[in-house]
């Protein structure tokens, strides 16, 4: 792996990040065009997503959407950004991204659970 | 990917300079292929901007609907379209990626795969549907 200043480094956290990358890419692929278009129908009232949020296969659903794909987004958001210039800022795009998504993800964790 | 570096003493850790070109920042706009991908890319933008919507309507259930006010409709919209883009490419991807083998000599064809990936996808979006109205 080349780093932003042309150094040889290990693979560090990288492929725990890529992981996540894909694996939100799948959940985001199967998911988030039915939920968006739910939206746009109604689908999403706050009486019906609580009423879907209540069971656990709504649980299981929103769990996997609103953690995976916020790792998916980071890392695409991320490498755009390096690719428009900004390598030399890897380490604080990454802290920034990843950190954003692992913040989103656990407050969408203790918010789904609580329902 | 990382070389063995050369001439590197003994004991001294190996660090090699790569040389990197320098690419101006409108390089995506040079060639439609490129733009494809930032495009491919840029559909995580309005998605992740749903994304979040929908966690703060959970958060605030059972309060007013966020997704329904004109913000969350455009967000909607938008991520609708790059949800479907950003599905369309990965179904497509993933099919090109994966190699199932049955056997020592039959590799399931790629359009199988393909038509797999769309089928689940659209299993799962009817009974997501099902679920939620």
């Amino acid at each position: 792996m080349v780093g932003s200043k042309g150094e040889m480094r290990g693979p560090g956290l990288e492929p725990l990040f890529w992981g996540l990358f894909s694996a939100g890419g799948v959940v985001a692929s199967f998911l988030v065009p039915v939920f968006a278009a739910l939206a746009l129908a109604g689908g999403l009232e706050p009486g019906r997503l609580r009423a879907f949020a209540a069971g656990w296969p709504g649980k299981l659903l929103l769990l996997a959407l609103l953690t995976l794909p916020f790792f998916h987004c980071a890392h695409r958001v991320k490498h755009v950004l390096m690719d428009l210039g900004l390598h030399g800022a890897h380490a604080v795009l990454g802290i920034v991204c990843y950190g954003g998504a692992t913040v989103a993800s656990i407050a969408a964790v203790v918010v789904i659970l609580r329902i | 990917m990382s070389a063995p570096a050369i001439g590197a003493g003994s004991g001294s850790r190996a660090r090699t300079k790569t040389y990197r070109k320098p690419v101006p920042a409108n390089w995506w706009l040079q060639r439609w292929p490129y733009l494809r991908f930032m495009l491919r890319e840029a559909t995580s933008i309005p998605i992740a901007a749903f994304l979040v919507l929908l966690l703060l309507q959970v958060a605030r259930l059972p309060g007013a609907g966020l997704l329904r006010s004109p913000l969350g409709i455009a967000v909607s919209v938008l991520a609708l379209v790059a949800g479907i883009f950003h599905s369309i490419t990965w179904h497509i991807l993933s099919a090109q990626i994966f190699v199932f083998r049955l056997s020592e000599d039959y590799e399931v064809p790629r359009p199988v795969l393909m038509a797999v990936n769309f089928g689940a996808w659209l299993v799962v979006s009817a009974i997501v549907w099902g679920l939620a109205w």
